[in-house]
């Protein structure tokens, strides 16, 4: 009687103790967090991505549920949302989709979880391109795998230039090029928009990157005009900084470029891509690659001759000094949290969402530039002028990605504000010399004359 | 007995202390207390922060850009405060006596415009507004005033559009404040032979006192506070034109992850709140002109 009494207990402990595993077993959730840019192209891409990359795991591993967790609303409050919830181990995702700029910060701020150990065993990440696989990493330590990039450079109307008298294909081997473009288009066709570029506040880091950079990193300190890598300081002032904002100072004061008060609407990258080039009002745009989203069938403002009418070129240096050209990259990527419970599942989702047929889809249903040299074998062979953009990927840059970036961004909009409302340039650089020095500290700053 | 009694207004009152403790006075403190740290959302010292006593207030007293923000919130504080009171009063006024279907159609509308979500009224403004197809410039277009209302008078927009936004509020008050005002005075003073300004002068602004006084107060709080329909419409700018307070202590914590530093301009924005309301209450205080 007392054996079967134990026997009763173990078998019932037994069961308890069963029953806990294979419910701890099926309650392993893996949390993915992502933005999603509801009704856009972007939805649509990450459906089918983390679609197929989600049917690939479950494969693998049955028992893990796989939690996505999609966040909606503007980019900044996208990264406030993350930031919030990878403070705390309750809250944390395992997984997380950021902007590259923002890597070195959550880094900084502990909340990522260095990769080397897993990428070092991968076949895959030798397929990155070198530049992506430098751009997720923050103090020699790789904290993201990228997923998609981008590329930036001059859009151009073909039948504004032709009716203009200018030859296409075009491609301007400097600055006074573009000017002496924008200024025969002004004269010959008045009702036209002759250059476009973002510039000041209202467009947030866009001005930043897509105006101020471009030009910038193509004036004679190259990739370390913003931020000098060989001495580690930011650069308060320079001949470059100096030009960049003659030129910006010239392009809206002179009227060639677009009215004050487009620029400073914080929609203008709309108004551009699904107004003023499909409508041929506007001839040269200083801009992404992925303008042509928008002209797709899938797009907003769906354009089928885009291919006929639109041409694009690269960005040159200032004056054509080498190597010639001039881009810029960001590009999202996945990261695990430090907080994440399960750390190697995390990688293996990673790994298998970013083999080259998984990021091909999702590289060509967002329209982004190819992270990895073999994604043109799968579906994203199929995008548009992916030859053009795998070129220029040759002559880009990408961000300082420090923590103090956003704030000195800040700094360059209102730079570029002074400059295009005609302000005095010594005064304007002055001003954005103290602000750089009251972010980093003096001594982590330099002018260079 | 003392005891019971005690424990007779506790209890019932228990569920709002733990709700108010959890939703509002701890948030506060919290708030209170980072702004004496450098807390950040990401960087260093988003884990690791450390207490820095008042360094925050001191960045304040020489950040620049915070007082041009405090100008541009005093105007767009008085503006509004000033235009919803009038306005507010006036139509109140205009209402008292009239038919019940003017009555209720006037104040159907102003009420619309008071109850309409602020990100709606934003945008309604910004197509109002639009230069050159927006119906404000077609209707100013006789006159020559057809412009880019938003660029080149940003601040003067936004008030215009927050007395449109925050007059009905007014309205109701005084509207309420005129009824509660027995006929009986008003017309024994119309015996006495007393002029219509005289009896609003002397008779109706005194006894609508309190509410004059509680309408300021809260109206000035409410555009202290004001976010959404001026961030709808400018996201603060042109450049820093319409950067109210709140918009930059929204800048500061959520796009440079500065909280701490965005937690201290609201501390400084509260104290302002406060200020300016003691200072009605004094105002309403002092024993009124006899004449």
């Amino acid at each position: 009687m007392k054996m079967f009494r134990i026997l009763v207990v173990i078998a019932a402990l037994s069961l308890f103790l069963l029953g806990t595993i294979v419910i701890a077993q099926q309650s392993t959730v893996l949390k993915v967090a992502y933005w999603r840019q509801t009704g856009t192209a972007q939805a649509k891409a990450f459906d089918k991505w983390f679609g197929e990359a989600i049917s690939e795991f479950k494969a693998l591993y049955p028992n893990v549920k796989i939690k996505t967790i999609a966040i909606t609303g503007s980019e900044g409050d996208y990264y406030t949302k993350l930031a919030l919830m990878m403070r705390a181990a309750s809250t944390a995702p395992d997984v997380v989709f950021e902007d590259s700029f923002m890597i070195g910060s959550d880094a900084a701020a502990g909340y990522l979880l260095p990769i080397n150990k897993y990428v070092s065993q991968w076949q895959g990440w030798k397929h990155f391109y070198p530049a992506m696989r430098k751009i997720t990493e923050f103090h020699g330590k790789v904290y993201g795998v990228m997923n998609g990039s981008d590329v930036r450079g001059l859009w151009y109307n073909k039948k504004i230039f032709e009716k203009a008298g200018i030859k296409v294909p075009w491609q301007p081997k400097t600055w006074a090029d573009i000017l002496s473009a924008a200024k025969l288009i002004k004269e010959k066709l008045p009702g036209v928009i002759p250059f476009s570029m973002y510039s000041g506040v209202p467009d947030d880091e866009a001005s930043t990157m897509q105006g101020y950079e471009m030009l910038l990193y193509g004036t004679s300190m190259g990739n370390n005009a913003l931020y000098d890598w060989k001495t580690s300081k930011w650069v308060e002032s320079s001949p470059g900084i100096e030009h960049t904002l003659q030129f910006i100072r010239k392009v809206f004061t002179e009227g060639l470029a677009e009215p004050l008060q487009y620029a400073l609407n914080p929609q203008y990258g709309s108004v551009v891509g699904q107004q003023l080039l499909p409508q041929g009002k506007l001839a040269i745009d200083l801009d992404g690659m992925w303008v042509y989203g928008s002209w797709l069938p899938t797009g907003p403002t769906p354009w089928p001759e885009w291919k006929k009418v639109m041409g694009f070129a690269l960005m040159p240096t200032e004056y054509g000094q080498a190597p010639g050209f001039v881009s810029l990259s960001g590009g999202w990527a996945l990261s695990i949290t430090s907080h994440s419970k399960h750390p190697d599942l995390a990688w293996d989702f990673i790994k298998i969402a970013s083999s080259a047929k998984n990021l091909a889809t999702f590289d060509y249903y967002v329209a982004n530039t190819a992270v990895r040299d073999d994604e043109i074998n799968y579906i994203y062979a199929k995008t548009p002028l992916a030859d053009v953009f795998a070129n220029v990927m040759k002559y880009t840059h990408y961000r300082p990605a420090f923590p103090e970036y956003p704030k000195i961004s800040y700094q360059i909009d209102l730079a570029m504000e002074n400059a295009m409302l005609g302000r005095p340039i010594e005064e304007t650089m002055r001003g954005y010399a103290a602000a750089v020095r009251g972010i980093v500290g003096v001594e982590n700053t330099e002018a260079v004359k | 007995m003392e005891k019971a009694s005690f424990r007779s207004w506790v209890i019932p009152l228990l569920p709002a202390f733990i709700l108010l403790g959890i939703f509002f006075i701890l948030p506060a403190a919290w708030a209170v207390y980072i702004s004496f740290t450098n807390m950040a959302l990401t960087g260093p010292t988003a884990l690791h922060w450390d207490f820095i006593g008042f360094r925050n207030f001191y960045q304040i007293a020489s950040d620049s850009n915070f007082w041009t923000s405090l100008y541009v919130t005093l105007f767009f504080l008085f503006g509004s405060v000033i235009g919803q009171f009038v306005i507010g009063l006036l139509l109140a006024i205009y209402l008292k006596g009239k038919s019940t279907f003017v009555r209720l159609s006037i104040e159907a509308l102003a009420i619309i415009a008071w109850i309409m979500p602020e990100v709606v009224g934003g945008f309604s403004w910004i197509s109002f507004l639009n230069y050159p197809g927006g119906l404000a410039n077609i209707l100013l277009n006789p006159l020559n005033l057809s412009q880019s209302w938003l660029f080149f008078h940003p601040l003067f927009s936004v008030t215009l559009a927050n007395i449109w936004h925050g007059t009905a509020f007014s309205m109701l008050m005084f509207i309420a404040a005129l009824d509660g005002i027995p006929k009986e005075v008003i017309e024994s003073a119309r015996i006495d032979g007393a002029s219509s300004s005289r009896i609003f002068f002397s008779i109706t602004l005194p006894l609508i006192n309190t509410s004059i006084l509680t309408d300021l107060i809260l109206i000035t709080l409410f555009t202290m506070g004001e976010f959404t329909l001026v961030f709808t419409m400018t996201g603060g700018g042109p450049g820093m034109a319409t950067n109210l307070l709140s918009i930059y202590a929204y800048r500061q914590a959520f796009s440079f992850y500065n909280i701490s530093y965005g937690s201290a301009i609201s501390l400084v924005m509260l104290a302002i709140g406060m200020i300016i309301s003691l200072f009605y209450v004094f105002l309403a205080r002092r024993p009124a002109v006899k004449t």
